[in-house]
């Protein structure tokens, strides 16, 4: 149990349902006090890998270190050391908040003397104070998923697992949670993340590891994973009138044959890398045609091109757009609390 | 910090779940013996709605005062027909539960020459018994005579049943039925429906993840069902006993029952979760639960004595736990006693087959998480 050790050593780790694989020989090192993304399309094996870790199920074959220690050897002690929440919100809402929060208390065998002390810490982070005593079945969803929260920290973990903690979050709340998320890893929790949200990904983790099929297809920081799509940078425009999208398309063809695509208002394309400067150009040669934009942007690949890119098919549509709105939102959220 | 104290503490959760929903959980332990006891209950003394059909042979004076005797100060209500053959007809299709003859002998009444005959359904059996009496005394009288010891008196037909004897009604022979009823379905529900909830909302993944001792999770949630079973038997209790049921062993029998409800409990909250560990959805769990309850509780003679049930289910009757319980709970609250070695063979089948149940529960528990 070095300080050394990584949070979670993974190696040559394999499961199998009868016949079907569903985790296929992966090796994966999370190190202590990072934030580590683990990608994939449904069915990818990410559940059954946090299963693992989890101690919820034994590996076909393989090994799992926590902290240096085996789940095997060491049940009670590893499981001590992480936490996990779901996507699902895990309170019982006959229970009033400080109830769960003893349960839990109870359930990690948190020392007596240490468990009143460590609810209302708890209750005060989860801003519930007012409603300890209120049955968690009245309160609203990001309060519910506070009180979550705070309940899978009570044994205080090392490792934080969240199987996509913001599904089905307001954008406020999704704020929050990555607020929180942040705070955590900043007192030197190690956080592993599943998400759909790409973005999120994004912002959030230090490192993510794309997989696909039971298999690593991709282990980096979020911008070494982008360069895996090329060098260059996503131009994208909106027009100020969707009628002269195509026009614009036209425009950048004919004057700076770069091949655009046109959706609705947006156009985009691909500008290489070295050439960064023809921006100003094309600015200016709108402007001399009176073709009005509402939007320029200039931006890495996102994620989403590299998932597309590495597992063949891209995560639901829906999910990322909402992705993409939420962070916009958040941002002017964020700066409007401050 | 082992089994015991976790076991503690899932306890504590499920007894704070079930407080939590104190009114609900009375509700359900209430309205089965409410309805059972109100509609089952009350059978031997509603003749007085049923429809009797009436043929007079004799038509003389005295038939006619037996007749107007009956319709008005007994309020039997009766339907007159011309003659037996169509009176039996209604009989069989059900538009009558019984026949009241009055033969051309009529007034004449003694153990030779019965001045009066009744026919009827034995699917009313409970309505004829309060009615027979009746007829019985109502004849006599309209007769004239003097009303002649008890053995002489021309009864066409006595039904009598052992059971109903005694100290004892029928209500509270159905009481004693109804509380392993009761039991039975609120291990069911408690148990197994608990169980798949728990799994759908997650809950049991956040236990699994703790580093509690997995069979605490099937312990501290048997504990608490048999708790609530002995609650439940206690709500059907004082039900039975506002309704006219009694305990004739007194309060010593009242601990009894509370034994017989937390054993009775255990080891159906045990099949309760090796039904739970393989089916995986709500509703299927509960078609399930009824389909294997109900059986179980008619075939152990809850609603009606082991006697006057099908020869065919017999051998069910012999298997099913709850004709074990129910024998205590019948001899608690009818006979007052139990005898000993009847009490001791009962007790150690409902614990072992707990035991069993509760075993083979923990070994599917842990086979379906992998």
């Amino acid at each position: 149990m070095s300080d050394h050790a990584a949070a979670v050593e993974i190696t040559r780790l394999v499961k199998k349902f009868g016949d079907f694989t569903a985790v296929g020989g992966i090796n994966l090192s999370i190190k202590q006090g990072e934030i580590f993304g683990i990608l994939g399309p449904n069915g990818a094996g990410k559940t059954t890998t946090i299963n693992m870790i989890l101690g919820l199920l034994t590996p076909t074959s393989g090994t799992i270190l926590i902290n240096g220690m085996e789940m095997r050897r060491h049940g009670a002690n590893v499981k001590s050391l992480l936490g996990l929440m779901t996507q699902e919100t895990v309170v019982e809402g006959d229970l009033t908040a400080r109830q769960n929060l003893r349960i839990f208390a109870d359930l990690y065998h948190v020392p007596k003397d240490e468990v009143d002390s460590r609810i209302e810490l708890a209750l005060q982070e989860a801003d519930l104070v007012d409603f300890a005593d209120k049955q968690a079945g009245t309160f609203s969803g990001g309060m519910q998923r506070r009180l979550e929260l705070v309940k899978s920290m009570i044994q205080q973990p090392k490792i934080l697992v969240l199987d996509e903690p913001t599904t089905g979050l307001d954008v406020q709340n999704r704020s929050g949670m990555w607020t929180r998320i942040k705070e955590l890893n900043r007192n030197g929790v190690t956080v592993i993340l599943t998400t759909q949200y790409l973005e999120e990904a994004d912002v959030l983790c230090d490192r993510i590891a794309i997989i696909d099929h039971g298999s690593i297809k991709a282990i980096g920081t979020p911008t070494e994973l982008k360069r895996i799509v090329g060098k260059g940078r996503i131009l994208e425009l909106i027009a100020e009138d969707p009628a002269k999208a195509p026009a614009i398309a036209a425009l950048l063809k004919s004057h700076f044959r770069l091949a655009a695509e046109v959706k609705g208002d947006r156009i985009t394309t691909v500008i290489e890398e070295n050439r960064i400067d023809i921006l100003t150009s094309i600015t200016g040669a709108l402007d001399r045609k009176k073709l009005d934009v509402a939007s320029v942007s200039l931006h890495l690949p996102t994620l989403d091109d590299v998932f597309i890119k590495l597992t063949g098919a891209g995560m639901r549509d829906t999910a990322s757009n909402d992705a993409v709105s939420a962070r916009s939102n958040i941002f002017r959220g964020m700066s409007g609390r401050r | 910090m082992g089994l015991l104290s976790d076991s503690y503490t899932l306890f504590t959760r499920e007894m704070l779940i079930f407080k939590a929903n104190l009114r609900t959980n009375i509700v359900r332990s209430a309205i089965f013996p409410l309805f059972i006891i109100l509609i089952f209950g009350n059978i031997n003394t509603t003749y007085k709605n049923t429809p009797v059909a009436i043929v007079n042979y004799a038509n003389n004076p005295q038939s006619l005062a037996f007749i107007n005797d009956l319709q008005i100060n007994n309020d039997v209500n009766l339907v007159t027909v011309t003659n037996q053959q169509n009176a039996l007809q209604m009989l069989q299709t059900g538009q009558v539960q019984a026949i009241i003859v009055i033969l051309p002998t009529y007034p004449t009444l003694s153990p030779g020459v019965k001045g009066v005959q009744v026919y009827y359904s034995n699917t009313q059996v409970s309505v004829v018994a309060a009615l027979l009496p009746v007829v019985n005394a109502t004849a006599v009288q309209a007769s004239g005579l003097v009303a002649p010891k008890p053995q002489t008196v021309p009864v066409s037909m006595v039904q009598s049943d052992a059971v109903y004897a005694g100290q004892s009604s029928y209500k509270t022979f159905l009481a004693a039925g109804i509380i392993p009823m009761v039991v039975i379905f609120s291990a069911l529900f408690a148990g197994g429906l608990s169980m798949i909830t728990d799994r759908q909302m997650g809950n049991l993944k956040a236990f699994l993840i703790t580093p509690i001792n997995k069979n605490a999770i099937i312990i501290g949630r048997v504990i608490s069902s048999g708790v609530q079973g002995a609650f439940s038997a206690l709500i059907a209790l004082a039900i039975g006993i506002a309704f006219g049921a009694g305990v004739a062993m007194g309060t010593i029998g009242v601990v009894w029952l509370i034994v017989v409800a937390f054993l009775v409990t255990i080891g159906f909250v045990g099949l309760a979760m090796i039904i739970a560990s393989r089916v995986k959805r709500v509703d299927a769990y509960a078609i399930f639960s009824q389909a294997i309850g109900l059986p179980l509780w008619y075939a152990a003679g809850g609603i009606t004595p082991i006697a006057s049930l099908p020869s065919w289910i017999l051998p069910v009757t012999t298997i099913d736990p709850l004709t074990y319980a129910t024998q205590i709970t019948r001899g608690v609250m009818m006979q007052g006693f139990i005898p000993f070695n009847e009490l001791v063979f009962d007790l150690a089948l409902l614990t072992g087959i707990g035991l069993v149940f509760l075993f083979i529960s923990m070994r599917m528990f842990k086979s379906t998480l992998d």
